[in-house]
């Protein structure tokens, strides 16, 4: 640094030197005077002190250039950086997966020919919404969205609130919780119900509308399950509006009417579920529930109802796929009581005990483990299920059907179903249908 | 108004609260893990040993054909575990350890 100003110094002298030079010479004398080289030395020690001046103007311009040029230069940049991470956060809040909550459900599009009945199209929406705004609290909220024709050819929507509940984990074996939920009533409703799960195109008879088992309803429940070893035990308990007991119906007296979204009789119903697990790919289980059915303004009528089912699962390197046999029976009984006791409904009076069971036998088989694809996403089913009501009950039938079927699968949760359906009645014509049906799991 | 009638329905009542009682009291040490915690956990970690493809093969393949672990977020299976174990009856731990699984895929 010191030899360049020295330098620099030198060669200003030199240049003062030579424009001197270049001046006109003086005209008295050819060298130096005493006094020239003292205005020269001056001359040369006010350039220097001038270029040291004007290099620090410099330094300090630079220096404060930046801090002052910044803040109006990158200020508003900063401002738009922060806005622009504010805004990324929302869009990624706002993206799917980033939030504990989910839209699920199933839908499913058929198609059904029936004897006496004619030949339709159908279509189920049943969406699902679950929302964990913690840990240990869940929110579960889900309807079945379906269109209806009626026989004068007036067509109607229909949506049936099916869960609506909140659950709470009490620990590892304890969840409990309240609102309009499936009931554990058997394995059915609670786990095949969907149309992705289901591997036939309709449900059993007892499980079907008009059946004798309870999907929804409206109470409190506490469940969990408890490992004992290798195996396992499963545990529903809940208490419930009650089923109501349909009296003026001539087509259904005598029958329960699910759910009761409020009770409008003071009737209550306690039911459960043990289920057992000896090993991973069998469930055994049995069901209960009971309480009071009749309305106010009628006798004291009481409904038990009871259902035991098994389920198997395995996969069987022997024949190179999966078999999974299903298994459910219920036994409904309500108590006896006098319908249309004044004959005003044209069906009475009528004394009956509705002693009613159904229940059905499910096999199927999926060569899961061969090569080809095509076979290997073909599936097997065949069923049998029954309904016993009895035959002088209003709307009293015994029916019985035996369902074989073939479902490929899109994927684990697109499946698309054919079957068809040999049916008898012992009360009314036999209705065989062909049923085809996509279901999907959203 | 609940009012219970008959011996029939006490006595399933009686049942049922007793051992909705014993399990309340007798197993509220063992609190649900967070989140966190669980994922602080091995995805080997087990239920009975097991790990946790296990479980998902057994639990979930009982009733449909398992949907694989890149099918959801981490968040979602989250809350697709926390509503299956209800359903299916899970217990905490099985639920993590499948959990820990499914957001490992």
């Amino acid at each position: 640094m010191n030899r360049s100003v020295c330098w620099t110094v030198l060669l200003l002298v030199a240049l003062c030197a030579s424009a001197r030079a270049d001046a006109p010479a003086p005209t008295t004398q050819d060298y130096v005077s005493r006094e020239e080289y003292e205005r020269l030395k001056r001359d040369q020690e006010s350039l220097r002190n001038e270029l040291n001046a004007l290099r620090r103007d410099r330094a300090d311009t630079g220096a404060q250039v930046s801090p002052a040029s910044q803040p109006t230069a990158e200020g508003p940049l900063d401002d738009l950086q922060r806005q622009l991470d504010e805004l990324r956060d929302q869009v990624h809040r706002g993206l799917p997966g980033t939030e504990h909550f989910l839209l699920a459900g199933d839908a499913s599009i058929g198609f059904a020919s029936q004897r006496k009945n004619g030949s339709t199209f159908n279509a189920t929406f049943s969406p699902l919404f679950l929302w964990e705004p913690t840990d240990r609290l869940l929110f579960e909220a889900a309807f079945d969205v379906s269109g209806t024709t009626d026989p004068n050819a007036n067509s109607s929507t229909d949506v049936n609130l099916t869960i609506a509940d909140v659950s709470y984990l009490m620990n590892d074996y304890l969840a409990v919780g309240g609102g309009v939920f499936i009931v554990p009533f058997g394995q059915y409703h609670n786990h095949f119900d969907p149309p992705w799960i289901n591997k036939l195109p309709d449900d059993p008879l007892v499980f079907s509308d008009g059946g004798l088992a309870p999907n929804s309803q409206t109470g409190i429940f506490g469940r969990g399950a408890i490992p004992i070893g290798p195996t396992k035990l499963t545990y529903d308990a809940y208490v419930v509006n009650a089923p109501n007991l349909i009296t003026r119906d001539p087509a259904a007296a005598g029958s329960l009417a699910f759910p009761a979204f409020t009770n409008q009789n003071g009737n209550f119903a306690i039911g459960g579920r043990l289920g057992f697990l000896p090993f991973p790919e069998l469930e055994i289980g049995y069901s209960i529930e009971e309480g009071r059915v009749s309305p106010s303004n009628f006798a004291d009528v009481h409904a038990l109802l009871q259902a035991a089912d098994a389920h198997y699962v395995k996969d069987v390197p022997f024949l190179s796929g999966r078999i999974d046999l299903r298994a459910e029976w219920v036994w409904s009984n309500v108590d006896r009581a006098i319908y249309d006791r004044r004959g005003t409904l044209g069906f009475g009076p009528l004394a009956l005990t509705n002693y009613r069971d159904g229940g059905y036998l499910q096999a199927s088989y999926r060569p899961l483990m061969v090569n080809n694809r095509i076979l290997r996403n073909l599936e097997f089913v065949a069923r049998y299920d029954r309904l016993r009501s009895p035959l002088r009950a209003p709307g009293g039938n015994h029916e019985q059907r035996w369902t074989i079927g073939v479902d490929y699968w899109l994927t684990p949760s697109a499946v698309l179903k054919a079957a068809y359906e040999f049916d008898q009645k012992k009360s009314g014509p036999d209705q065989n249908a062909f049923l085809v049906q996509l279901g999907l799991g959203l | 108004m609940w009012t219970v009638r008959g011996t029939r329905t006490g006595t399933i009542l009686a049942a049922v609260a007793t051992t909705v009682t014993a399990l309340l009291c007798g197993c509220s040490t063992d609190g649900p893990q967070s989140h966190d915690a669980a994922e602080s956990q091995p995805v080997a970690a087990s239920a009975a040993g097991k790990s946790g493809v296990q479980l998902w093969a057994e639990n979930c393949s009982r009733c449909h054909y398992a949907r694989p672990p890149q099918s959801f977020s981490e968040t979602q299976w989250e809350v697709i575990v926390h509503h299956m174990r209800l359903r299916a009856d899970l217990t905490g731990q099985e639920a993590r350890t499948i959990a820990a699984f499914l957001k490992a895929g």
